[in-house]
């Protein structure tokens, strides 16, 4: 435990990764794989159940400390953490020697307390525990106790480390770390052993598409594909035997944002590999990106946005079919196999539900997150534009080009081409200004804006600063002389400067406060000041 | 409990105010006779007629107060007379040349002790225990949370994030309050480590310390950005260097100028986790020119006083504690009232500013 609450203490004094690795590898190094087992258990966000509330524990501090309740309730409000003032509340005495010494024998010990139904054995241990422990350590166990645990270690840093420190890909730890586990010394030791892991869902590079959109189309487009340029996040989707994973364009693991799609994943043969593209769904229809958002950016799921945006994974190619590796076929055959693969899960579970019918009259669901994106035979370049005019209505962000008889190549991109649907452009007033933090706490780095509907504002998007920029001065000086009122970082001015904003699409969302979502919005240029407008 | 008619000191809207002699102590507005504690801009206002103030704050005060301001000065522990009460200024070991302010009236004796602490601080004389019938304390940091680690540890804590900063070749910058905290921090730092420079403001105030007869470590100033100044100071020194600074020009273009630099933040508010989270520097060190919460109650205890009045800060919770231990203890604000009209109200306001003004902690 003492070794423990010092990495967590050590921690949150390394300001970057580099620090932080040189503090949690000698620890893992030191300390026993049990231990290590426990600190990752710890790190990742896990906690014991149940845990205590926290009147509970403030309760049990009553009882020992030497100030009144108004005092420690006070005292908890002043910090902030009901853990950690009662670890200062509580006064060092480091009389008893405790039996405990190690992070597990701690682990176990808590555990087991709080699962114990008798309140006085549980008190007995929690005050003998504080008289053994010291301040530092107090801390780690009021938070462990109370299922609060802070450390200032994400998982992905985490998995970065261990990475480092085994020789693995951040990928394999990602995999170990999302498959199901206890805590134990065997645990520990798989996670840093790079052997017995050749079959892990790990994803295959990514293959990207070259930008035509203001190049013009290639001469032979007879010799394309073409299908739609979704609006969501790029994936691929491995499903292995004992294992699936969603990868994102960007490595991370995404199965705890999407189990709909890993339930889905199920029906899939065995080594089976597509890539494509998560798309929020509802009422068959694509959400716009922003919506599809809310199921990301939060650190925990909410179940309110897994409520309201349902996932789909549209599937546009397949990289390994029940163990082959395909990605060498030509894309057209990939293709056919896709189909294939798809349409026979859905015939295979249209059949259970004619099945199923017979008996009863319920209706049966059938899974409907796994789709497969459409393609088109291009005849002419004026069935590419009928097209391109569709992909606003389709909600997508334009087309794609792949040469038909391509293999799934990650090192050219001349095999696929994208062209994007022309941007909108609106013209919106800046209400507000965004300062950094730390050394760029006078710098302004992000703008908010907002449109006149009926005289009211409605915020829609905010744009990020560049140093670049051209107008930066003069917001800046607007700014000084026209502020009325700052919010922490935020920082609201008169709503008098009025911006041309581009945005890739303009969609309207009920997710949003303001009933649009606006994709990829710059500004383009400075219209002037306007006392109030109708834009 | 003493009447307010035998009280030597009242709260009035221009502050503390001594009706028998006539003269206010650390007055919020100008009035005609000012007994000021410290130089602190929360407790040395301008604008009064005539201030009188300890000899060993001269130069600061003077620094802080103008210089038109009439300021007269007083040794530590010598008495004057001020319309018939007894007055005396006594070392309060907060900064330099703070003091407790003693009153004698007609055998009754008040003691105000304006900010103070009782760690020792080469910075400034040590704290002196005064006995007194009735104690006026502050309570800045009056929560049983704040307990502050020793001088020894937080200085070893920031000489070795300094040799760690220049491992790297980062200069390491602390943020602390120009007047009394910055010559605190300077005078924790090991000089053999790397050159120390500082920012105008606190240049300004450590003239004031070393013309006080104060040693500090010897440093250079960095002045605002202007033409040929990086290059007379040789940015190249900055990588090894400790910069001491004021937390108002964090973000600023002074700060800037200094390349890449890792900032921390010296204050008591450090002691709690989500300050040190909410300032964004990468690092927070316990220093305080306040007493915690363990010398708060010890200098009370040893006061002897038969009344404790609770001024400033945290002041609901340590007067009900003290209460609790069988202390005649009150605010001004509550002061005569029972004891039920007092119990578990704690002062908003005084809850707020600990929450959202800590930068300004000793200001």
């Amino acid at each position: 435990m003492k070794a423990f609450s010092e990495l967590c203490w050590q921690l949150e004094q390394s300001s970057n990764l580099e620090k932080k690795k040189r503090v949690l590898i000698p620890y893992f190094n030191s300390v026993s794989r049990e231990d290590a087992a426990w600190s990752v258990f710890l790190i990742c966000g896990r906690r014991l159940k149940p845990s205590f509330q926290s009147s509970k524990l403030k309760n049990f501090a009553a009882e020992v400390s030497p100030f009144d309740d108004e005092l420690l309730h006070e005292s908890c409000t002043a910090v902030g953490d009901t853990a950690e003032a009662l670890a200062f509340l509580i006064a060092d005495s480091s009389l008893s020697e405790f039996e405990l010494k190690s992070l597990s024998d701690w682990m176990n010990a808590i555990s087991a307390a709080l699962r114990s139904d008798d309140l006085s054995k549980q008190k007995e241990f929690v005050f003998s525990a504080w008289k053994a422990l010291g301040e530092l350590e107090r801390l780690c166990f009021n938070r462990i106790l109370l299922g609060s645990m802070k450390i200032d270690l994400s998982p992905k840093e985490l998995i970065e480390i261990l990475a480092e420190m085994s020789g693995q890909s951040a990928q394999q730890i990602a995999l170990k770390l999302e498959s199901k586990w206890r805590v134990s010394e065997e645990f520990f030791e798989a996670l840093i052993s790079s052997s017995g892991y050749e079959n892990s869902a790990l994803s295959y590079p990514f293959a990207s598409a070259a930008d035509r959109t203001d190049k013009g189309l290639p001469e032979d487009i007879t010799s394309y594909l073409a299908e739609w340029k979704w609006d969501g996040i790029r994936a691929q989707l491995v499903k292995r035997r004992d294992s699936i994973a969603i990868w994102s364009g960007k490595g991370e693991l995404l199965n705890e944002r999407c189990l709909e799609l890993i339930s889905a994943a199920e029906e899939l043969p065995d080594d089976t590999v597509l890539d494509g593209e998560i798309l929020g769904w509802k009422d068959a229809d694509v959400l716009p990106f922003a919506d599809l958002e809310l199921r990301f950016k939060t650190r925990k799921l909410s179940p309110k946005a897994s409520a309201e945006v349902a996932l789909v994974f549209m599937a546009f190619d397949i990289l390994e079919d029940s163990g082959e590796d395909v990605r060498s076929l030509p894309l057209l055959e990939r293709k056919d196999r896709l189909s294939q693969l798809i349409s026979s899960r859905r015939k295979r579970a249209a059949s259970e539900f004619e099945q199923l019918s017979l008996f009863s009259p319920c209706s049966l669901q059938l899974n409907p997150s796994l789709k497969l994106s459409p393609v088109f035979q291009l005849e002419n370049t004026e069935q590419f534009q009928e097209l391109l005019k569709d992909a606003e209505q389709m909600k997508v962000e334009g087309l794609l080009l792949k040469k038909k008889d391509s293999s799934y190549h990650c090192e050219s991109e001349l095999n696929w081409l994208k062209i994007e649907s022309p941007g909108k452009t609106l013209e919106a007033v800046l209400i507000s200004v965004e300062y950094g933090s730390g050394t760029k706490s006078r710098k302004i780095v992000a703008y908010h804006f907002a449109v006149w509907k009926n005289a009211e504002l409605i915020r829609v998007c905010k744009i990020r600063a560049e140093d670049s920029d051209e107008w930066q001065d003069k917001i800046a000086e607007f700014v000084k002389s026209n502020t009325i009122k700052r919010f922490g970082p935020l920082c609201s001015i008169k709503p008098e400067l009025v911006f041309q904003i581009s945005s890739k699409s303009i969609v309207s969302s009920e997710l949003q406060s303001s009933g649009v979502a606006l994709r990829k919005p710059v500004i383009i240029k400075l219209l002037g000041e306007r006392a109030s407008s109708n834009s | 409990m003493a009447s307010s008619k035998e009280s030597l000191l009242i709260r009035s809207d221009a502050g503390l105010y001594c009706p028998q002699g006539d003269f206010f102590i650390d007055p919020l507005k100008p009035v005609d006779k000012a007994l000021v504690t410290h130089a602190h801009s929360d407790h040395a206002r301008s604008g009064s007629r005539q201030y009188l103030t300890a000899a060993e704050g001269k130069h600061v005060m003077r620094s802080r107060l103008g210089s038109k301001a009439m300021i007269e000065t007083i040794a530590y522990g010598e008495r004057c007379n001020i319309g018939g009460v007894n007055v005396s200024f006594h070392s309060a070991g907060h900064v330099l040349g703070s003091a407790q302010i003693r009153l004698e009236y007609r055998g009754q004796i008040w003691v105000v002790s304006g900010d103070y602490k009782t760690k020792y601080d080469p910075t400034c004389s040590g704290f002196e225990q005064l006995q007194a019938h009735c104690f006026i304390t502050e309570s800045t940091f009056g929560l049983p949370i704040y307990r502050w680690p020793s001088s020894e540890s937080v200085a070893s804590e920031i000489n070795s994030w300094w040799a760690e900063n220049q491992s790297e070749g980062r200069c390491s910058v602390v943020f602390a309050y120009s007047f009394g905290k910055a010559q605190r921090v300077m005078s924790m730092l090991d000089e053999s480590i790397g050159p120390i420079y500082v920012h105008p403001a606190v240049d300004e105030l450590n003239k004031q310390y070393i013309a006080s007869g104060c040693k500090l470590p010897s440093y250079g100033a960095i002045g605002e950005k202007s033409a040929g100044n990086g290059a007379l100071l040789g940015l190249s020194l900055f990588p090894k260097a400790m910069v001491i600074a004021p937390p108002s020009v964090f973000g600023s273009d002074w700060c800037n100028q200094l390349g890449d630099f890792s900032p921390a933040f010296a204050s008591g508010w450090m002691r709690i986790r989500a300050n040190r989270k909410r300032q964004a520097m990468e690092r927070g060190f316990i220093v305080s020119d306040h007493a915690d919460w363990d010398e708060l109650n010890q200098v009370i205890q040893e006061s002897g006083a038969q009344e404790i009045i609770v001024h400033h800060g945290y002041v609901g919770p340590l007067v009900r504690d003290l209460r609790r231990r069988g202390f005649n203890a009150s605010s001004f604000a509550s002061r005569g009232r029972d004891l039920s009209t007092l119990s578990g109200k704690s002062p908003k306001l005084d809850r707020e500013r600990s929450n959202s003004d800590w930068l300004q902690e000793d200001s």
